[in-house]
């Protein structure tokens, strides 16, 4: 008997491909493509191993090809590409040369579908003169070939698979695309895409004329496509131009027949080229550049799912890759329902969207956008409140999640908003996981952080090790009480009191010991809460002997604490932000309103 | 440049800030390219410092020019008639340290897998392939280079600064220009992000020279940063450390290195090929790498100012190779792969010192001889 062998596939750049993005449109269109890329990747290793015709059956739908059938073991194939993850497990071998064929064969669709509709729809300048095309095809031939890095190993078992394809990105796979001229406006790296690279003479010809011409190639794209789309003073690189093309409905039905553009996609851009709504029309649902707004951006993913999953069987990798993707399809079921609605306004219209979510890995933006009032910081707090214990519990699997969520003010650039995001959801893994970072981020790229467990944001003292005497009635955030003893987050306290005594207190150096740290908690939360905090026993994570948590303290794992001194001013840290990161978070729409 | 077998460098200059530096990436600034977190460049290259050689003693003087940077020191560290002159260079990236930790938790090797003799890979002391999370871009003193045991992370901060920008003639804040077409370049919004950079008191970033600088105050970096540059000479240990007789087979980058054609930028030149180790089996090569990282010279063009023209990917410092023989010491490697790696309308990339690369502890050098 033949050992069982087992195919793992990957390919890189994932999080660097989407950070590089200006608008939600960016996001979606880098999302789309990474997910497309690993769904025709699943496709092609089931045609292999199943063999054509039983695939063929399987396509037309007249016999489903379901695990344990499927050879691929994971991403469980369901029926929305949209978020497919991009590690792929086969069980079976595929082998290296079709599955190279078949991922580079979808990229190239993909790249070569945009570069004949720009080609097609703009023959000519402005001026009438033809734009000489063919000195891009070097450039765009250069992308289609070396834009990813692929990697590919085989195992014995799916751990064995796994660690092999680890192995290979030690030597990475890159190739870089030299480029001659200005960059890119978005990423500053990268030349900027126009008709006429390949005639970039510096010698012989002024910048200014060459400059002349890019302004003139970006204006008429941005004539053909609407300014939501494309501005004419953005210079996108090749593969910026892609992203941001992929979600442009024209240029995909352009083509239809080799890009399936799956369903969620299109309606994407149905809602961004409604043209009974002017309102939508004109101020773009997914662009958030042009709206003065703070915005709310979160994202996270299951802690340790790796470890979770070591030395697990087929049927339950698959089960869990299911059960992830399941969830993160129902996921933008979840997000604040549109409050303010409009008769034209279908009823499941959300303050704000899902961006990816593929598996356990999930990214995601709470906004509103005009002619409704902003959404306020607390209504994201508030579904956080509730995050954890209702949305979370429903992958059915016993593994806790961080997230990161930026409050993040209007002018910071999408891409710096990204990074905190990442940074956040990092702040949260490292504080100990199973938690939140909360992150405010104003216009200077100045930031506020507090990192907070998930029982106690919720209120949910029932994994405590040892039950307080009396049990606070709310979650944290929720139980402030200002001075004139006004609580909970509807009757609007006001959080400028503990703001103002942390400020002072801190001015005069007041923090040393925990002392003061307690007493504001005492006057502010109350007595339960002082009680609770002050017990050392819940400052730390427990884990179980398989590494299962059994509870998430507040300052997390005791072990990265070494010296005992640093101790006392981390948790001093913890409440001097909850105050500030609280008052933040707190504001409703009225004080927004009054602020500005 | 022919091949020399002169030591390349002579000198250390070093750069203490007056105040903070620049530490934006990018080559321009506007309302749609704020520079923020996301595009952080810091320590700046050797040709930001090359720059100031060139404005101070013009371009014919700076034609055999040599540096090789960014590395950072204490201050006290700095002093050749001293025996303790050192300096922190990126750490190669065999030497895994646990996130927060200072002291090195494994480091790997080119070997045989333990389960299956024919095939090599990178393991660490045990055999094993290595599991967990392990910090990035972190410093080894040069000192410890052959016997590495703590590790030091980068000691400057980042500080995001907000700038506005004043009306030419009036002391207000621009106001971006709406009555001016979209496509004029006229219409930049009143405040850009500047990402600038502190730098502890005692600490100062440190470059290699073959030429002196004159202390003073320079401009470095942009935005009108200043810093004092003191210039030192090479002690006898460093020098020693960095003109190595053979670099052995298997050694690590301490600057980012160039390698590639005119179109393409590749992770190791080309006339390295037959010398790694590939496994026909798997693709497997003898190199532990890292992402590309964007590089621009500002080089290009007539004239006394030049500017940016060619683009190119580096592999970062701290990449490792593992050859089937012994390597020639950086400063000995001959032209005729340079010349052909390196396009003609600069100079060649090692004046910055593209690649400098330093030989691994014999011991691991020995285990790839062996393969």
């Amino acid at each position: 008997m033949t050992p069982p062998v087992y195919t793992a596939i990957t390919f890189a750049p994932v999080q660097g491909f989407i950070e590089k993005s200006r608008k939600l449109k960016d996001l979606y269109g880098s999302s789309f493509i990474l997910s497309y890329l690993s769904d025709r990747l699943c496709k092609a290793a089931q045609h292999h191993l199943v063999g054509t015709e039983r695939f063929e059956r399987h396509l037309a739908g007249t016999e489903r090809l379901v695990w344990p059938e499927d050879p691929v073991v994971s991403p469980a194939l369901i029926d929305v590409a949209q978020g497919t993850p991009n590690q792929i497990l086969i069980r079976g071998e595929f082998p290296y040369s079709e599955a190279h064929d078949a991922f580079s064969s979808a990229w190239t669709c993909i790249v070569e579908t945009c570069r004949r509709w720009i080609e097609t729809e703009i023959p000519h300048t402005r001026g009438g003169d033809r734009w000489e095309y063919e000195y891009w095809h070097r450039s765009w031939q250069a992308w289609a070939n070396h834009a990813w890095e692929f990697f590919w190993a085989t195992g014995a078992s799916s751990d064995d698979a796994k660690a092999a394809l680890n192995d290979r990105k030690f030597s990475r796979a890159w190739v870089g695309i030299n480029w001659t001229g200005e960059s890119s406006s978005l990423s500053g790296i990268d030349s900027r895409a126009w008709p006429h690279p390949g005639k970039h003479r510096p010698y012989s010809r002024p910048q200014r004329e060459e400059d002349a011409e890019v302004r003139a190639f970006y204006g008429q794209l941005s004539d053909l496509l609407g300014k939501a789309t494309i501005t004419p003073r953005e210079f996108l690189s090749i593969p910026e131009l892609v992203k941001r093309l992929i979600t442009v409905r024209e240029v995909v039905d352009f083509q239809i027949g080799n890009i399936e553009i799956p369903l969620s996609f299109r309606d994407l851009n149905r809602l961004s080229n409604k043209t009974d709504d002017a309102v939508n029309q004109e101020d773009e649902n997914a662009n958030r550049e042009e709206n003065k707004r703070w915005t709310g951006w979160f994202q996270g993913d299951g802690d340790r799912a790796g470890d979770y999953l070591r030395d697990k069987e087929d049927d339950e990798l698959h089960q869990f890759s299911q059960d992830m993707r399941m969830w993160g399809r129902d996921l933008w079921k979840h997000l604040p329902k549109q409050t303010f609605t409009t008769p034209q306004q279908k009823k499941l219209d959300k303050d704000g969207r899902i961006i990816y979510a593929g598996g356990d890995d999930f990214l995601g933006v709470l906004y509103r956008n005009h002619p409704y009032p902003e959404i306020t910081p607390l209504e994201c707090l508030q579904w956080f409140e509730r995050f954890k214990s209702t949305i979370w519990k429903e992958t059915k699997h016993p593994i806790t999640v961080s997230v990161g969520f930026v409050w993040a003010a209007p002018n910071v650039p999408q891409r710096d908003v990204l990074q905190h995001c990442r940074e956040a959801e990092q702040a949260a893994k490292r504080a100990g996981r199973d938690r939140i970072a909360f992150r405010i981020l104003f216009n200077s790229g100045n930031y506020l952080e507090w990192v907070c467990p998930w029982w106690l944001l919720e209120g949910d003292f029932s994994q405590l090790p040892t039950p307080p005497d009396s049990t606070p009635q709310a979650g944290l955030l929720a139980s402030y009480c200002d001075r004139r003893g006004i609580q909970g987050h509807e009757n609007s306290p006001n959080w400028t009191h503990i703001y103002t005594d942390v400020a002072t207190l801190e001015a005069r150096h007041a923090f040393q010991s925990t002392t003061v740290a307690l007493g504001l908690i005492e006057i502010y939360f109350g007595k339960a809460y002082r009680q609770l905090i002050e017990n050392p026993e819940i400052w730390w994570n427990r884990d179980g002997e398989k590494k299962q948590r059994e509870f998430s303290g507040i300052l997390g794992d005791r072990a990265s604490f070494k010296k005992g001194d640093r101790i006392e001013p981390t948790f001093n840290e913890w409440v001097i932000n909850l105050a500030k990161v609280g008052f933040h978070l707190t504001q409703s729409l009225n004080e927004v309103t009054q602020a500005a | 440049m022919t091949a020399n077998s002169n030591p390349p460098f002579h000198y250390l200059i070093a750069i203490h800030p007056l105040g903070l530096l620049y530490g934006s990436a990018g080559p321009f600034l506007s309302p749609e390219n704020l520079v923020g977190r996301a595009g952080n460049s810091f320590p700046p290259s050797a040709a930001t410092l090359s720059g100031i050689f060139a404005a101070h003693y013009g371009n014919d003087k700076v034609q055999d020019l040599q540096l090789a940077g960014p590395f950072w020191s204490q201050t006290d560290t700095l002093d050749s008639n001293n025996d303790d002159q050192d300096f922190f260079v990126p750490t190669p990236f065999i030497y895994l340290v646990e996130k927060g930790e200072a002291t090195i938790a494994q480091t790997l090797s080119w070997q045989p897998q333990v389960d299956n003799p024919e095939q090599w890979g990178w393991r660490n002391q045990n055999g094993e392939l290595p599991i967990g999370k392990f910090d990035s871009q972190t410093w080894l003193s040069l000192r410890q280079w052959d016997n590495p045991q703590s590790i030091q992370r980068a000691p400057w901060k980042f500080l995001p600064h907000l700038h506005p920008r004043l009306e030419l003639d009036q002391r207000r804040v621009a106001a971006p220009r709406r009555d001016v077409p979209d496509d004029e370049p006229n219409t930049q919004g009143s405040l850009f992000l500047e990402n600038a950079v502190q730098l502890p008191s005692d600490v100062c970033l440190v470059y290699l020279s073959n030429q002196a600088l004159q202390d003073g105050w320079y401009r470095f970096g942009g935005e009108g940063h200043i810093v004092e540059v003191t210039c030192h000479e090479l002690g006898k240990f460093v020098s020693d450390r960095l003109v190595p007789p053979s670099l052995g087979c298997a050694f690590a980058l301490i600057t980012p290195g160039v390698w590639g054609s005119n179109r393409f930028s590749l992770r190791y030149p080309d006339v390295w090929r037959s010398e790694l180790y590939h496994d026909a089996q798997t693709g497997q090569e003898s190199i532990l790498t890292g992402k590309p990282i964007p590089c621009r010279y500002r080089m290009g063009g007539k004239g006394a100012v030049k500017r940016l023209s060619r683009g190119r990917y580096a592999v970062p410092a701290g990449t490792v190779y593992v050859m089937r023989g012994p390597q020639p010491p950086w400063h000995q490697w001959t032209s005729h792969w340079t010349t052909d790696l390196f396009p003609k309308e600069g100079p060649h990339l090692n004046r910055w010192g593209c690649g400098l690369a330093l030989p691994l502890p014999a011991t691991l050098s020995l285990q790839a001889q062996a393969a």
